[in-house]
């Protein structure tokens, strides 16, 4: 059975993790944009990021009584679900057998986890 | 804390291997016999920068999560001791110097390898330096299923972008 103590901050940190991922990733599309320029902004970009994590975070371990352990593996999870699912969109070729046993692996671990 | 700290650093050394079995850095073989020599020059002799270049992003990788996370739940332990705007000025200072070193590292990165590659590199960096300040500070240890959880969380991501990166082949002819 999975436990659910996760699940009150489930969207929150999806809104987090999808942020991280656009601040991680969305300056790739602008490579010809000088690196110190893209730093700065990503910078800038952070902020709204680091402060809305840190606020759920306070939330999740003082109000909710949830392990940072669980909070911290579910972010990386969210991370790698949503490059994941945009991955899928912009898969040209099918996909080898063990790339697709990966994300069955990776959901048996999450549930694993969460067990 | 010994295992704990133990497992994250094997965690963080399976990045070289999987880097060398989707064929990113290469340690053993003949440049010569990888790359497509130039009429008149030989091979451009680029498999030691690429090692380098992606040594270098994992190691910034792993700096910039080991700010953030020390930042973040630093100021969990000392919540009731300072007041909460110095703790969020703290943590923001993190979150930019994590930025300031991220970015390059994300960069230099997506020359050699995709963004999936790239995303692994975070979790698994995130995890290890989590695991490891954890044990270390808050006496915070993984029992047997969780470390049996996260690695098949970490297999499964590694096997889902295991795709073999293209090289330039040397033709036969």
């Amino acid at each position: 059975m999975i436990n659910i103590e996760i699940f009150p901050v489930l969207l929150p940190l999806f809104i987090a993790s999808l942020v991280f991922a656009f601040v991680c990733f969305g300056h790739l599309a602008f490579k010809n944009v000088s690196i110190k320029k893209i730093c700065v902004v990503m910078a800038v970009l952070s902020v709204p990021f680091t402060l809305f994590f840190t606020k759920m975070l306070n939330i999740a371990v003082f109000e909710f009584d949830i392990s940072i352990l669980t909070v911290h593996v579910s972010f990386l999870i969210l991370f790698f679900a949503i490059i994941f699912i945009r991955g899928l969109f912009k898969v040209k070729k099918l996909p080898s057998l063990v790339q697709m046993i990966g994300p069955m692996i990776t959901c048996a671990g999450v549930y694993f986890f969460l067990a | 804390m010994i295992l704990t700290i133990g497992f994250s650093i094997v965690l963080f050394l399976s990045l070289w291997a999987y880097f060398m079995f989707v064929g990113v850095m290469n340690f053993a073989q003949n440049p010569d016999n990888l790359e497509t020599p130039l009429p008149g020059r030989p091979a451009r002799r680029t498999i030691g920068r690429i090692n380098s270049d992606v040594e270098k992003s994992i190691w910034a990788i792993l700096s910039s999560h080991a700010v953030f996370v020390f930042t973040l739940y630093g100021t969990l332990e000392y919540s009731t001791l300072l007041p909460s705007f110095i703790l969020t000025l703290i943590v923001l200072l993190g979150g930019v110097v994590m930025m300031f070193m991220v970015t390059p590292a994300n960069r230099r990165a997506h020359a050699y390898m995709n963004i999936g590659q790239i995303t692994i590199i975070h979790m698994v960096s995130s995890l290890s330096i989590f695991l490891t300040i954890g044990a270390i500070f808050n006496e915070k240890y993984l029992n047997y299923q969780e470390m049996g959880a996260v690695s098949l969380i970490i297999v499964g991501a590694m096997m889902t972008y295991s795709r073999l990166v293209h090289r330039y082949k040397k033709s036969k002819k």
